[in-house]
């Protein structure tokens, strides 16, 4: 097989060998070391063989004095192809041409490939190289991988790892960024001593310590009011150490409120006053409306729908209704019992929201209701939420242990 | 006995004891039959006549005749040579 390729690479010959002593011939050129194959007879004074390019000029050598003829039937292999290609000048030099332009084009940094950029912008160390002056273009030669990286983290903070290498024609700079350093200046900017105290009660169900010393454990119920992480580090006779003390104390807190609602119930009521109007819409946009009236009563009017047409065979889904307004007003009156209880739940709930955090995840509720004596209801919720109690205040001289 | 003969038995003893392939020294012919599209004759002589239907080698042996349909020496050298073809008989001729 390799011998195969070899041939239709080097190139060899079929040739028609005529004459008298054909076998003597082909004896003399195996044993001068002429590689033959695939002889063939086709006729009584001929053969047909293949034979190496090379072979083939050796054996017009032994012809002398053999009453034989050689002649070339065809020419196969690629170095047979190419010098028929001898003659075309211009396609020889284009070739050249074509050859020295990739020669010079592969020297050149043709593509920067930047991985790892989250903060920091691929533009901004397009810029930073550019300034360095390795841009597209640029002679790859000249462009020093060993101390591209070393010089990125020296020209952005952000840059905590760079490193660069060649593929090729691709420079190929990868990046590691560095974890942003959390704020430690208070909002004045200045950076006063300070320990973290419990905003609520509650219980801790996650600490972390940013700065400072925890003095509370997972589990741990704390009062409000209640230092959990101290921002005096060292107090002694002979140094006091202290920092800003951060941190992220979760913990799960109660919220219990009431509201009572009756014995009568604020609804809206019919006035009896009523409109009637039509109004068409596309799309579910209402495009036009005859006859409403602008009144304050019949704005947040009941509505009643006597009859709707929907086209919605046509090019454009057009709908058309008829319906009744009728004018409400907000009265105080009598509810009944599941109204009243409803109504009781609704605004607990919303007292207990409003006094909750937003970030607050509510781990479970519970609410109840009563009928009071006077035919009100009174409802309790009660809602368990985690949320981070932690509160920073400053440390208050003189520093030490506080009882 | 003559030079060569005794090299012969010598050389013989010695691919006996080292239990050598017996060709390896002695020259005689080996054939590999594949199928019948294939024949490899090994320590052959030299062509002795190349047809489409038969072709005879000179071999230590004597003459090898390889007879079949549309024979072709496949590839060909000093030491061993290919035959393919529709092969039909293998013999020594007499």
């Amino acid at each position: 097989m390799l011998t195969g390729i070899w041939n239709s690479v080097a190139g060899y010959v079929i040739i028609e060998i005529k004459g008298k002593g054909l076998e003597r011939f082909l004896n003399r050129a195996v044993h001068s070391g002429i590689e033959i194959w695939c002889v063939r007879r086709t006729g009584t004074a001929t053969v047909t063989a293949h034979v190496s390019v090379a072979g083939f000029y050796a054996l017009r050598g032994l012809m002398h004095g053999q009453a034989v003829r050689i002649r070339i039937l065809e020419k196969h292999g690629l170095i047979m192809r190419l010098s028929k290609l001898r003659f075309r000048k211009v396609l020889l030099y284009g070739w050249v041409v074509v050859l020295a332009l990739l020669i010079a084009a592969s020297r050149r940094i043709w593509f920067i490939e930047i991985e790892g950029c989250d903060t920091v912008q691929e533009a901004e160390v397009l810029a930073l190289l550019d300034e360095m002056e390795v841009r597209v273009g640029a002679h790859r030669t000249g462009v020093p991988t060993s101390q591209l990286g070393n010089a990125l983290m020296a020209s952005d903070a952000r840059i905590a790892w760079a490193g660069a290498k060649l593929y090729g024609v691709t420079l190929r700079v990868s990046l590691q960024e560095a974890e942003p350093i959390p704020e430690k200046l208070d909002e004045d900017g200045l950076q006063t001593p300070a320990s973290v105290y419990a905003a609520k009660d509650g219980v801790i169900t996650s600490i972390t310590v940013y700065d400072g010393k925890a003095q509370v454990h997972v589990g741990d119920a704390v009062l409000a009011g209640e230092e959990l992480i101290t921002g005096i580090l060292r107090s002694d006779e002979e140094h006091t150490l202290l920092t800003r003390a951060r941190g992220e104390v979760l913990a799960t807190v109660l919220y219990r409120m009431e509201a009572t609602v009756g014995p009568t119930l604020v609804k809206p009521v019919d006035t009896g006053e009523t409109h009637e109007s039509t109004r068409v819409g596309l799309l579910g946009w209402e495009l036009a409306s005859v006859g409403f009236t602008q009144e304050e009563a019949l704005k947040n009017a009941r509505e009643e729908k006597l009859a709707a047409y929907a086209f919605s065979n046509c090019f454009l889904p057009i709908t058309a209704e008829h319906v009744r307004l009728y004018a409400q007003t907000d009265e105080a009156c009598v509810a009944t019992e599941a109204e009243l209880k409803e109504a009781a739940l609704l605004a607990a709930e919303e007292a207990v929201l409003r006094s909750m955090p937003e970030d607050a995840r509510i781990l479970s509720k519970e609410s109840e209701t009563v009928l009071l004596e006077n035919g009100a209801v009174r409802a309790t919720v009660c809602i368990t939420a985690e949320e981070n109690i932690g509160e920073i205040k400053e440390i208050e001289e003189p520093y030490g242990e506080q009882d | 006995m003559s030079k060569q003969k005794r090299k012969i038995k010598l050389g013989r003893r010695v691919v006996e004891a080292l239990d050598l392939p017996q060709e390896t020294v002695s020259g005689r012919p080996k054939l590999t039959l594949q199928g019948r599209e294939l024949i490899l004759v090994e320590n052959h002589k030299g062509i002795f006549e190349c047809g489409e239907s038969v072709v005879r080698l000179h071999t230590s042996c004597g003459i090898l005749r390889v007879a079949g349909e549309g024979l072709t020496l496949l590839e060909l050298s000093a030491e061993r040579l290919y035959v393919t073809g529709l092969l039909c008989s293998v013999e020594y001729e007499r």
